[in-house]
């Protein structure tokens, strides 16, 4: 068991999963699988195609449940999703007959909360992500960057106490990756979110990452929990900047190795 | 900065071909060609007529349609028997309609819901209504409560599993995204499913509406009193050819109204569509 100081917020503990195929044939997608997120920390899963990082995140969403072991939330065991884990998916997801300002009032409408006070709380975060010019606009006449966006304020506004993102940017060009990266960095830090975040992209990973757990292929267990501890001392806000850092390029050779030989294993059989 | 301008290559260099993969065509084109091929049916119809390819009195020409129209209406009282078709079919579809669109949804958001009922639709799918007229007018005798009652079966079973489809399309990541914003399951089939499935109820019953005429028109010459079939099959005892096609002209016409009726409820009720048509 991980030490249940107040600073761990998410606890997974042995988790395996098995899909169940047609007949009596199952996969198994993670395979005693355990890690831990302290609050206020932005992990990343990174590991090769196919080695279960969505479906690791949408167990800690509860939209699937562990075959074996458990995932711990502030210590209570997760059963099922709810607001305090709000995810973002890699496909598209506002909802399209609303606009962007009732998008992201979404959740709080669900709650309840009240027209004015929902407004306010939705305009914070719109401007947050920048879209303030876009609140009437209705998805359709968004880019894809937007619409992350849009997900992002949206998923925020909940004030959930963790942030689970599925390769958010994956569909995204190169130039509207780095600055999304930016933004999100930006967002993490005024708004104080936990973050889990899957991704396969080495450089975003050691970007947007306080600690990076890299996970075996298939099926998924944790091979090693890496710190990226020369962001520490610096904060760096542009992607720019830490490219230049002798400790990422050291970080980027060890990752990259770590996942060419994951994927020799893989030639092997 | 003018000879700039002018080296611009016009716009109208790129010739407009007669036959583009899926690309727009100007208003002007479609309504041309929407009048060409009826003016070329009308044309070809006429000069059968003139040519005499037909005898005149099982083919009458096309202005004869017309006056024999101008006649039912003002003289035989005929805009009634419309009136009482189109009383009808709205009456009998909106029940089609009010009865598939929870069901169907249902049906295609819970695998119980689906478990109970498909089997009983699906087999009714495959029953022709017009197989049920016997029995309907057995127990319901000739009133409208027979017209309504196939109008009815013959939309409903069609319309729940269309119903049902288009909702199990509804995208997983939009409901999993309700889901981890906190919304129950009541409202993620409120604020979610049914938002998102209800632009394809709507094209469904666009679609189903052509089909549920069918069955008035079979119901109406059956049990023969009033309506446009009823008018249709007292025209044929006095071999009255050109008051016949005056019924079909109106029930075409009457058709291609409910259909730009649809398209247009359709067009303002979702507008934050992305234009695919
Ligand atoms: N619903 C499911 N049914 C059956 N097998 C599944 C299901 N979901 C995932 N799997 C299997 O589990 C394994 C892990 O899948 P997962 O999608 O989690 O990988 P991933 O690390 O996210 O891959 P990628 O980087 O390509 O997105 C795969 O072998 C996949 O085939
Ligand atoms: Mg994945």
């Amino acid at each position: 068991m991980y030490s249940q100081s107040d600073k761990v917020m998410l606890t997974v503990d042995r988790v395996t999963k098995e899909f169940q195929l047609n007949g009596d044939a199952s996969i198994t997608a993670l395979s005693d699988m355990s890690f831990s997120v302290a609050k206020n920390e932005s992990c990343v899963l990174l590991g090769p195609s196919g080695c279960g990082k969505s479906t690791m995140l949408r167990l800690v969403a509860g939209l699937e449940e562990p075959t074996r072991g458990a995932i711990y939330l502030h210590g209570t065991e997760i059963i099922g999703p709810g607001p305090d884990r709000g995810m973002i998916f890699q496909t598209y997801t506002s909802f399209p007959w609303l606009n962007v300002q009732q998008n992201v009032e979404y959740g709080l409408r669900l709650q309840g909360m009240g027209k004015a006070e929902r407004a306010e709380r939705a305009a914070h975060f719109i401007d947050l992500v920048d879209l303030t010019r876009f609140r009437h606009v209705f998805p359709k006449a968004l880019s894809g960057g937007m619409k992350q966006r849009v997900a992002i304020a949206r998923t925020l506004a909940n004030e959930p106490a963790l942030l689970l993102m599925d390769e958010p940017f994956g569909a995204l060009d190169a130039e509207t990756r780095w600055r999304m990266q930016e933004l999100l960095l930006k967002v993490i830090e005024r708004s104080n979110t936990t973050v889990l975040l899957v991704t396969h992209d080495i450089h975003e990973a050691i970007f947007l990452a306080d600690r990076i757990v890299f996970m075996t292929r298939h099926p998924g267990r944790v091979l090693e929990d890496i710190s990226v501890a020369f962001k520490r001392e610096v904060k760096f806000l542009q992607k720019e900047d830490i490219l230049t850092d002798p400790e990422y390029g050291r970080l980027d050779r060890k990752i990259m190795r770590m996942m060419r030989r994951e994927a020799m294993v893989n030639a092997d059989d | 900065m003018s000879e700039y301008q002018e080296s611009v290559p016009s716009r109208s260099r790129r010739r407009r071909r007669w036959f583009e993969y899926k690309s727009q065509i100007p208003v002007s084109w479609s309504i041309f060609l929407g009048i060409s091929i009826w003016a070329i049916f009308f044309g070809l119809w006429h000069i059968a007529n003139l040519r005499g390819w037909a005898p005149a009195i099982i083919l009458p020409a096309p202005p004869e349609v017309i006056t024999a129209l101008y006649e039912l209406i003002v003289e035989k009282g005929f805009l009634y028997d419309i009136w009482t078709s189109v009383w009808r079919v709205v009456v009998g579809f909106a029940a089609a309609c009010a009865v598939s669109a929870p069901l169907g949804v249902l049906m295609g958001s819970f695998k119980t819901v689906e478990g109970f009922f498909n089997p009983l639709v699906s087999a009714w799918r495959y029953v022709p209504a017009a197989a049920l007229i016997p029995l309907l007018l057995m127990w319901l005798g000739t009133g409208e409560l027979v017209k309504i009652s196939i109008l009815f079966l013959g939309a409903v079973w069609f319309l729940i599993t269309l119903i049902m489809d288009h909702t199990k399309a509804v995208r997983a990541e939009l409901i999993e995204t309700a889901l981890t914003l906190g919304a129950t399951r009541k409202q993620v089939l409120m604020t979610v499913v049914l938002p998102a499935v209800s632009p394809d109820i709507v094209t469904s019953a666009r679609q189903m509406l052509a089909a549920s005429w069918t069955y008035l028109v079979i119901a109406e010459i059956t049990a023969q009193t009033t309506g446009i079939g009823a008018m249709m099959m007292r025209s044929r005892r006095f071999i009255h050819v050109d008051e016949i096609m005056a019924g079909i002209l109106v029930i075409g016409l009457l058709g291609l109204m409910f259909d730009l009726l649809f398209r247009l409820v359709h067009r303002l009720m979702f507008s934050y569509l992305e234009e695919s048509e």
